[in-house]
């Protein structure tokens, strides 16, 4: 045995000791400290994919983005061109499956993470206590790659403030649209012909379908298809449509903190404009909202969410038997393989069609597809407006706060990504990706489509985004959610009666009331007060 | 006849101290301090911080930490899905333990028995070789085989003709407990299969040899033999059983992520959805002190028992 010193014994188990911890417990540091060195505004001779004069940066990016449309290959592209005019940043792109991802994120964001770029997490309590760059304040300034201002890069209805705090805290470079697909060949072989318009119309199709032997349409009713896409798509956007109004109760008052006199002073309700009370034409306010639940001003239990469910079920009778148990990549495939007339997706389908369909391994058999928007409630007094749909900006990239070196980097590197040489690069890459998926149609300006795409998204729009008002329909947090998930599977399967459903929601709600308010920081009896959440 | 007197042992050297023992072995000392620092900072620490955040409303960068006194426990008491997910999890203790002592024994004897050792060699082998298999792909390949539209078990049933027995088995709240304590069927589990064939090779050969001079058959043999001289065996398996049932969590994750409504939700699962989805980090501490207390009541049960295996053994 070696002899060792009791010096150099001591020595070595300090050693040993401080080695383990930094190398288990140190977050991966940037290859070199971030570092923005002359920072004077580049040249305006600069032009886009040149280094602006006397900018050097250097640093490490990591893009912890999810990967479930398929942008990795795309950002993978824009990411060597950032390398070549900055050779000492390292970028790693780094995609996270969507599964538990929400829940990963959380956890990152809550315990210190190295990560540039994630998706947002939905999380308002991290938000309220500002964990996460604001953009806002990035937007007015000059993006030097294409040396105008950088906002005005963005088409109308990309930048959205959160509107409890103000902050713009979303980077979004795409917009996304729900809508109907339908199987031309089934369609033909059933003997439809037009497209529905309005619910009636919809449940004849979806009855002609069923009649023909064939599935009318394949839904998720699993605890993510009730959560978000699918059944969760279809109760929130038909939920607006008997809950228009409620923008009077939930939009910003003369007085508060956020009203805005040019905007919200000369807003009108109009229940015939889709786009009446989109982001930027009315402040909505959420601790408004949430005291009009705690007062009782707006309830889940209502005549309007109790017909919004009669409707519901009646479409339920015409999904697959067993849906309950069924995620949402089983319902695709139920349309993919052709044994289904119609599927609600959103504008990402029409790239992702396109993989599966060139995927000769999956063997599946090319067919025409058609499409129609989400329809209008026709046969209920109750209802306010049109239907309207998701037709909002996408992308959700958020910026966890760091240093603000290393978020000055990751802000360059965004500017880059959203100049129109790089989004067109992204988009093109990603379109050329076997697994890449467009969320839709991109929303920088500038950027070209090939006439394929253009034709392909020329469906899309004029619906309008649906939610602005109060969502009525969801949980206003993560508990209530779930117990909205909870308690609409038990309803939709009948296993709970219409009034136990209605009692127990609305029981729920009110108890996520102040939870909601002190994670938001919400004073409820002076709801125009700027919040103060929690540090 | 000469008597022989053992010479007096050697004095004992004067007993070191527990340092001046550890810097003698210093070297060796240095080489496992890795180890040991790994597990205490993330093993023990969080064990230990976690009692005491089980006492607050920890919500790590939300907000102030407050201590709340018994609030969270008195808290759990009121939480129906915690109360749902104390009797699923029941329910998969049990199911647990039988599915490890009924099969693999049963396997086990038939290797243990054949007579030619080549095919017991590769009998064995193929039965441990699924162990490498990645327990999230045989988890999503389950959920594959349930799926009401897809699924090899209702298109099985269909083409049986059973077409009646259809089901949604993972969103019917009345399967979806049994189809994931189904899963694995047969339920030759690898690792008690193993302790069991570990078992019957230790037993001596001279009891079988009494027992064929006996006249014993099979079924004696494994009721009088094997059974009684595997019961340190059964018992360490039905203590990690009910240690693996209390902390299953990610088959149920991912399985139906404690759906449909909450019907196989256990309180692993609440405990992860605490802390992660809803922020309640403190709350979740509590369910998790709640299960050390049940997992380590167990624990020392199982250390009880394992002696007295071992000291039967010995005897």
């Amino acid at each position: 045995m070696p002899h060792i010193t009791r010096r150099q014994f001591t020595a070595l188990s300090i050693a040993g000791v401080a080695g383990t911890l930094w190398g288990c417990t140190a977050a991966p540091p940037p290859a070199k400290p971030a570092a923005s060195t002359g920072g004077a505004p580049p040249s305006a001779t600069t032009g886009p994919g040149t280094v602006p004069a006397g900018v050097k940066r250097e640093g490490l990016i990591v893009a912890n983005i999810e990967d479930t449309y398929g942008h990795a290959a795309g950002m993978e592209a824009v990411a060597k061109e950032y390398i070549k005019l900055y050779p000492n940043v390292d970028i790693r792109i780094d995609p996270k499956p969507i599964e538990g991802y929400y829940d990963w994120a959380k956890a990152q964001v809550v315990g210190g993470t190295n990560a540039s770029l994630m998706r947002d997490c939905s999380c308002p309590d991290l938000v309220a206590a500002g964990k996460f760059v604001d953009f806002g304040p990035h937007f007015e300034k000059v993006n030097p790659y294409t040396d105008k201002k950088w906002s005005t890069m963005f088409k109308p209805g990309a930048i959205r403030a959160d509107e409890a705090t103000g902050q713009v805290v979303q980077f979004n470079m795409f917009s996304v649209y729900v809508l109907w697909f339908y199987n031309k060949t089934l369609w033909e072989k059933v003997g439809l012909k037009d497209t529905p318009k309005t619910w009636t119309d919809l449940i004849k199709v979806l009855q002609t379908f069923k009649d023909a032997g064939v599935l009318p349409t394949p839904m998720a009713g699993d605890v993510d298809g009730w959560r978000r896409m699918g059944l969760s798509w279809l109760s929130r956007i038909t939920a607006d449509a008997y809950a228009r109004e409620s923008i009077n109760i939930v939009r910003a008052q003369p007085g508060d903190w956020n009203y805005k006199e040019n905007v919200d002073g000369a807003w009108k309700y109009d229940p015939k404009d889709p786009y009446n009370d989109a982001f930027g034409k009315v402040t909505r306010s959420p601790a408004r909202m949430t005291a009009a639940f705690r007062d009782g001003t707006l309830k889940v239990d209502n005549p309007g969410y109790r017909d919004l469910w009669k409707h519901l079920k009646q479409f339920l009778q015409f999904v697959q038997p067993g849906y309950i148990g069924v995620n949402r990549e089983t319902a695709r495939q139920l349309f993919l393989t052709g044994k289904a007339g119609v599927w609600m997706d959103a504008s990402w389908f029409f790239s992702q069609f396109e993989k599966f369909m060139g995927d000769s391994s999956l063997g599946l058999n090319r067919f025409d597809y058609g499409t129609f928007n989400l329809v209008d409630i026709d046969d209920s007094p109750l209802i306010k407006a049109p239907t309207r749909t998701i037709d909002n900006s996408a992308g959700y990239w958020v910026l966890p706060k760091k240093d603000q070196a290393q978020n000055d980097l990751e802000i360059d590197f965004l500017m880059f990504l959203s100049s129109p040489k790089m989004a067109g690069l992204l988009v093109e890459t990603t379109l050329q990706d076997p697994k890449g998926d467009l969320i839709g149609p991109p929303m920088i300006e500038g950027v070209e489509l090939s006439d394929v795409w253009k034709q392909r998204f020329s469906v899309i729009g004029g619906r309008g985004q649906a939610e602005n008002g109060a969502p009525g329909i969801h949980g206003i947090d993560a508990e209530n959610t779930r117990e909205w998930v909870d308690l609409a599977q038990q309803y939709a399967t009948d296993k709970i009666g219409e009034d136990q459903f209605f009692k127990q929601f609305q029981e729920s709600v009110e108890k996520s009331v102040p939870r909601v308010a002190k994670a938001q920081g919400y004073d409820l009896d002076n709801p125009g007060k700027k919040p103060t959440p929690p540090r | 006849m000469a008597v022989r007197v053992a010479s007096p042992a050697p004095a004992a050297s004067p007993r070191r101290s527990l340092f001046a023992e550890i810097y003698r072995q210093r070297v060796s000392y240095l080489f496992v301090m890795p180890a040991f620092v790994t597990v205490a900072v993330f093993m023990y620490w969080p064990t230990f911080t976690g009692f005491f955040y089980a006492f607050t409303d920890w919500k790590p960068g939300i907000q102030e930490l407050n201590f709340v006194g018994l609030d969270n426990f008195s808290a759990m008491l009121q939480d129906q899905y915690l109360r749902t997910g104390f009797i699923n999890v029941l329910v998969i203790v049990v199911t647990t333990v039988l599915k490890e002592l009924t099969v693999p024994l049963l396997v086990a004897e038939l290797v243990f028995h054949l007579r030619s050792p080549r095919l017991q060699y590769w009998l064995r082998t193929l039965f441990v070789v699924p162990m490498v298999m990645p327990t999230i792909a045989t988890l999503l390949l389950w959920v594959q085989i349930f799926d009401p539209n897809i699924g090899l078990m209702n298109q099985t049933l269909q083409a049986v003709g059973l077409d009646s027995l259809q089901r949604s088995w993972l969103g019917d709240a009345d399967t979806a407990l049994w189809a994931i304590v189904s899963m694995g069927f047969p339920w030759v589990q690898v690792l008690p299969f193993l302790i069991f064939l570990g078992g019957l090779m230790s037993i001596p050969q001279d009891l079988y040899d009494a027992a064929v001079v006996d006249g014993a058959n099979p079924l004696q043999r494994f009721l009088r033999i094997d059974l009684p001289m595997l019961v340190g065996q059964v018992r360490l398996l039905i203590v990690l059983g009910v240690i693996q049932g209390f902390q299953a969590f990610y088959v149920i994750l991912v399985m139906t992520g404690g759906g449909p409504y909450r019907s196989t939700t256990v309180p692993a699962l609440e405990m992860y959805y605490s802390a992660f989805q809803h922020a309640k980090y403190g709350y979740a501490c509590a369910i998790a002190l709640v299960l050390f207390a049940i997992v380590m009541t167990i624990t020392i049960i199982n250390m009880t028992y394992l002696r007295s295996s071992v000291e039967h053994e010995a005897t």
